[in-house]
């Protein structure tokens, strides 16, 4: 069986929790704070 | 609270997913596909948890699965927020997919983890997107008119560095192997590595056509790269024999069509083939299952007889290994063997020289007191070397190493006639007498002459020691075991004392190992037993037998020995 060592699975546990940290951020600045511009760009006609 | 959102001009989705606007393609494309997915990866980490390549492909096909999920709500979903969301969030989970299938063929094809520093190579490439994702620099706007997100730098470009990096880096690795890699494996690499990249290929197809052209709608037609990334990951797999794959491949693909086919009355096109695609989903449903069953009993098969196969490789290992030491145990033997007999015979050897020297006069008259001392000493002499000799020769026979070299037409009278006049001057002297009993006519056997001869001058020795009166009379007997066939003929030596005799009980057995001889026995003769058993292994390697009778102690013995005559 492949063995994983120690620091690895310290690097794993900081990537996931930068990953969830990075999913909450955007549903906050998403979804609660609606932090976007709302534009409505005209077609483009041919 | 829904009232500040900004909604496209459409109905909104129910279920976060389904939304009657959104083309069937979409469906098609996405649902079989997650749930394909969904079922791989926990199936995959379900049989093995704690292996490292199922760990990274549960989490490469996780994020993948998570991946058609949100661009799954990014289609039906008429809110803007709900859409920002899912597309930032698909920014993050795409590179995953990517990274994942370089540590998966990575860890297959080296069969070891990746390197720390590989892995916070890809972390610190990684960190940008973690970072800018949740800002403006992912999605800056929303387009109401056509409900898309205006995507920024690190969605347009960054996302797609990664991917194209990754892919590259994926592409390089795995040439290398395959030019390092010996003949065998090459193909086992080149599939698992058109496996990978036609998944990738196919999920950046809908990507990159999809930001650069705005048309997403052609990008569903990536998607269909995964059943072909998931036949030839299985195939590949079940060559490296990581997973127990192919009964996982016969299921992953059952469950596919299952959802796939069902998944055809969803388009709305197609009423007048409904009743096609039911019949053909149960159809589907019912072989679907004999599959999976014949596939499940063709793996436990072919499992059993690779364990069996494992199991008949160790114990030849085993074998093998014990040989070697055998050999190397027999050398060590022999030259013990041949270090001992030197060592016993070379000095045995001068004491019978100098005795026979002062016997002859050589060092001068010797007294008559002097000359009995060294008769003693050369008869003492003389028996210690037949004693190493029986010794010797008997440790050979048990190693095995010493061969019997047969002629055939030896004369049984003549050895006899010989070992009696050896033995004639010692019954004289006992004052017993030796009687060799002639048959008729002379008989002929196959034999190591030199062997057999001490083999039966041992016993008969043996009587004639353990007799203090009366005598020995050797007679020998031939019959036809079956007078049909000249092949089954046995010839019978008597050696028939009136000595000590034997306890019945013992007589039976004293032949099958090294003799205790009573306490009589000891009192009339002095002997380690040796020479009997010794006499044993050679008529034994004759293919012939030997064995006592006695009455009873003090009753005489008769010691039969029976040799086959061809």
């Amino acid at each position: 069986m492949i063995a994983v060592d120690k620091k690895s699975k310290i690097l794993l546990a900081v990537f996931l929790l930068l990953l969830l940290g990075s999913v909450l951020f955007t549903y906050y600045r998403t979804m609660i704070l609606l932090d976007y511009e709302i534009i409505i760009e005209e077609p483009v006609l041919e | 609270m829904h009232m500040n959102i900004p909604l496209c001009d459409f109905e909104g989705a129910q279920w976060l997913i389904f939304n009657p606007n959104v083309a069937p393609l979409v469906y098609y494309s996405h649902l079989p596909i997650l749930v394909v997915s969904v079922v791989l990866a926990f199936f995959i980490l379900f049989k093995g948890a704690k292996k490292l390549p199922n760990q990274i492909l549960f989490f490469t096909l996780f994020s993948f699965a998570t991946w058609v999920l949100l661009d799954s709500i990014f289609w039906a979903s008429n809110r803007s927020d709900v859409i920002m969301l899912a597309w930032s969030l698909i920014l993050l989970f795409e590179p995953l997919v990517y990274i994942g299938c370089f540590y998966l063929l990575y860890v297959l094809t080296a069969n070891r983890d990746l390197s720390f520093w590989v892995k916070c190579f890809f972390f610190v490439l990684f960190i940008p997107l973690i970072v800018f994702v949740p800002t403006k620099y992912g999605l800056s706007d929303f387009d109401l008119a056509s409900c898309l997100a205006i995507e920024g730098p690190i969605a347009l470009y960054y996302t797609y560095f990664v991917e194209i990096l990754t892919t590259l880096i994926i592409a390089t690795y795995a040439f290398y192997k395959m030019i390092k890699a010996p003949r065998g494996s090459k193909r086992e690499i080149f599939f698992l590595l058109t496996g990978i990249l036609l998944l990738l290929g196919a999920f950046a197809w809908g990507n990159i056509t999809g930001s650069f052209t705005e048309n997403w709608q052609l990008g569903q037609f990536g998607l269909f790269g995964m059943p072909l990334f998931a036949g030839f990951l299985v195939y590949s797999i079940v060559r490296f024999k990581t997973f127990n794959i192919k009964l996982i491949a016969a299921q992953a693909l059952v469950v596919f069509l299952w959802v796939l086919i069902p998944s055809l009355l969803l388009v709305q096109d197609l009423n007048n083939i409904r009743i096609i695609v039911v019949i053909t989903s149960v159809l589907i449903f019912v072989l679907g299952i004999y599959l999976i069953r014949s596939v499940k009993r063709e793996v436990e098969q072919r499992e059993k007889i690779e364990k069996l196969e494992k199991e008949v490789e160790r114990s030849l290992e085993i074998e093998k290994k014990a040989n070697e030491e055998l050999e190397k145990l027999d050398k060590v033997k022999n030259q013990f063997l041949a270090q001992t007999q030197h060592d016993l015979r070379t000095p045995l050897t001068s004491i019978m020289g100098y005795t026979d020297l002062m016997l002859a006069g050589t060092f001068g008259k010797q007294t008559k007191k002097t000359t009995d001392v060294v008769q003693k000493l050369k008869g003492l002499a003389d028996g210690m070397i037949k004693k190493a000799n029986n010794f010797l020769d008997l440790a050979q026979f048990q190693l095995g190493k010493s061969q019997l070299k047969l002629e055939p037409g030896v004369s049984m009278v003549t050895m006899l006639e010989e070992i009696k006049s050896e033995l004639d001057f010692k019954a004289d002297t006992k004052h017993i007498s030796l009687t060799l009993e002639k048959p008729e006519h002379d008989v002929l056997v196959s034999a190591d002459r030199e062997k057999l001869k001490a083999a039966l001058f041992n016993i008969v020795d043996n009587s004639v020691k353990y007799t203090q009166q009366g005598g020995v009379t050797i007679s020998v007997k031939s019959e036809a075991r079956n007078p049909k066939s000249e092949t089954n003929l046995k010839l019978e030596i008597l050696v028939v004392d009136t000595g000590i005799g034997l306890d019945p009980q013992k007589a039976k057995t004293m032949f099958d190992e090294m003799f205790e001889r009573s306490e009589q026995a000891k009192k009339v003769a002095t002997g380690a037993g040796i020479g009997l058993y010794l006499s044993t292994q050679i008529i034994k390697a004759h293919k012939g037998k030997v064995w006592a009778e006695s009455e009873g102690e003090g009753k005489g013995s008769i010691f039969h020995i029976e040799l086959p005559m061809n």
